[in-house]
């Protein structure tokens, strides 16, 4: 294996789909993910994937072991979830949400992961105690970074001053591209139209993404736009995800994060049949990957499946690992 | 249309105490039972009493009212929940009925606000012979 390039992978949970409908069992889909070349590194979703979680059994680990070496595949990265809010009747206290991400650490280490991702929001007191445990487990733990956040907003400021105190070789982030699109993706402007909404309506949504308003404007626009065209609940509910999951980083502002970064999630929605991606700068953002000279795991994260019931992972994660392996090379 | 249904199809059963259907949700990842928001049933336009029904996963049946503790039981997201209801002699086999259900799963990781998390509404209608 070439060391001095990123390593190209996939997430399971790009098989959201078809796991959903029963097609295939997890052993399959790693065989899947062999037999179309789709690694070498595999990430897996715990809470998707794995009964017991946030427990594994001896079983099922050895299994998991067993399956990569025959596959000749690498585990990159665990994903993990801090479930605050589990309980109905109050959140998770400081001490059990380190409780609760232990077990996943724990894990992670048993499967093989080097890399526990978790979310961002339970702040740096938090990471400051996981440290010590991730340290002692060889599990670097690591937070998801998406839209609405990006590599300048005061709180990632914060948290990579605060990874700088704690130690970056614990602590960090998992980037993903969702944070610098070109565009809102064409499967969520088809979803709207499913729901009711006119070309006049998501003219407008693609004019309010792609202004420089402010934030808080453009929720406003974006809710006046809704009252104006009448939208649905259900409408306004998927119109408002424009702003939350698609962001508008520049793209060079991706390498004050990679110092921080333990994986990255190549997020995408359609790899056309030209072999591009619409809605994502995609040679831009290797391009930042090479100039760093960022040498981890990138996991294919195909999230069309929250726009689309069509079991069509497989063959997007292979035009996506088809695209990628290109702007490696070039 | 691929994808799959919350109300399994042809899982609409009558049984010695009344009737029973197989549920679904619609989301990525398994979620802990106490997640269960707000869960509706009706046959045939008619609301069932809550403290009728049960539902079970993972080869435990439990009554609505305590899901809300059920903090470590996961519905794991490929199995399907089987939803009992005491109603005797509502359903008999052959027969064909409506069925409504509609609950939230609360996204446990994902804050919106102080004490408020990202809720999915799943919710669906069907019309079944029963078995």
């Amino acid at each position: 294996m070439d060391t001095k390039k990123p390593i190209l992978g996939t997430t399971i949970y790009s098989f959201t789909n078809e796991w959903l409908q029963r097609m295939y069992t997890f052993e399959e889909e790693l065989q899947k993910v062999a037999e179309l070349h789709l690694g070498p590194a595999v990430e897996i979703v715990g809470f998707q994937s794995i009964r017991e979680y946030p427990d594994v059994s001896d079983e099922f680990a050895r299994r998991f072991r067993e399956l990569l070496d025959r596959y000749g595949l690498i585990p990159s990265c665990l994903g993990g979830n801090c479930d605050v809010g589990r309980d109905p009747k109050r959140r998770m206290t400081q001490d059990e949400i380190v409780a609760y991400v232990e077990r996943q650490i724990v894990s992670a280490k048993k499967l093989g992961f080097p890399v526990l991702r978790i979310q961002h929001f339970i702040g740096l007191e938090v990471f400051e105690k996981l440290a010590p445990l991730a340290e002692k487990a060889g599990v670097q733990v690591a937070c998801e970074l998406h839209a609405p956040l990006s590599a300048n907003h005061p709180e990632v400021v914060e948290m990579r001053e605060g990874f700088d105190r704690i130690g970056r070789e614990l602590v960090g982030f998992v980037p993903d591209f969702s944070f610098s699109m070109l565009a809102p993706p064409n499967l969520h402007f088809q979803r709207m139209r499913e729901q009711g909404a006119g070309e006049e309506l998501i003219q407008v949504v693609k004019d309010v993404w792609a202004s420089d308003k402010a934030v808080p404007e453009k929720f406003g626009a974006l809710a006046e736009a809704a009252g104006r065209f009448g939208a649905s609940d259900v409408l306004r509910g998927q119109l408002m995800m424009t702003l939350t999951m698609f962001g508008r980083m520049p793209v060079a502002d991706m390498a004050a994060l990679l110092p921080y970064t333990k994986h990255v999630h190549g997020k995408f929605y359609e790899v056309d049949a030209s072999g591009t991606e619409p809605s994502l700068p995609y040679p831009e953002l290797f391009a930042v990957l090479k100039k760093e000279g960022f040498r981890g795991t990138i996991s294919a994260e195909w999230e069309g499946h929250a726009f689309t019931e069509e079991p069509i992972g497989f063959q997007q994660v292979k035009a996506w690992k088809a695209m990628c392996t290109k702007l490696l090379d070039d | 249309m691929s994808g799959i249904n919350i109300i399994e199809d042809g899982s609409l059963r009558a049984t010695a105490s009344g009737f029973e259907v197989r549920l679904r949700y619609k989301w990525y990842r398994s979620l802990q039972l106490s997640c269960l928001e707000n869960f509706q049933l009706s046959l045939d336009g008619q609301p069932v009493d809550p403290d009728a029904v049960t539902l079970g996963v993972n080869g435990h049946a439990y009554r609505l009212s305590e899901l809300a503790e059920k903090v470590e039981e996961l519905w794991f997201i490929q199995d399907s929940a089987v939803v009992s209801v005491e109603s005797p002699g509502s359903v008999r086999s052959g027969e064909s009925h409506r069925v409504d259900v509609v609950f939230g799963v609360r996204a446990p990781y994902i804050p919106i606000g102080p004490d408020k998390f990202l809720t999915i509404i799943n919710k669906e209608s069907t019309t079944q012979v029963a078995a």
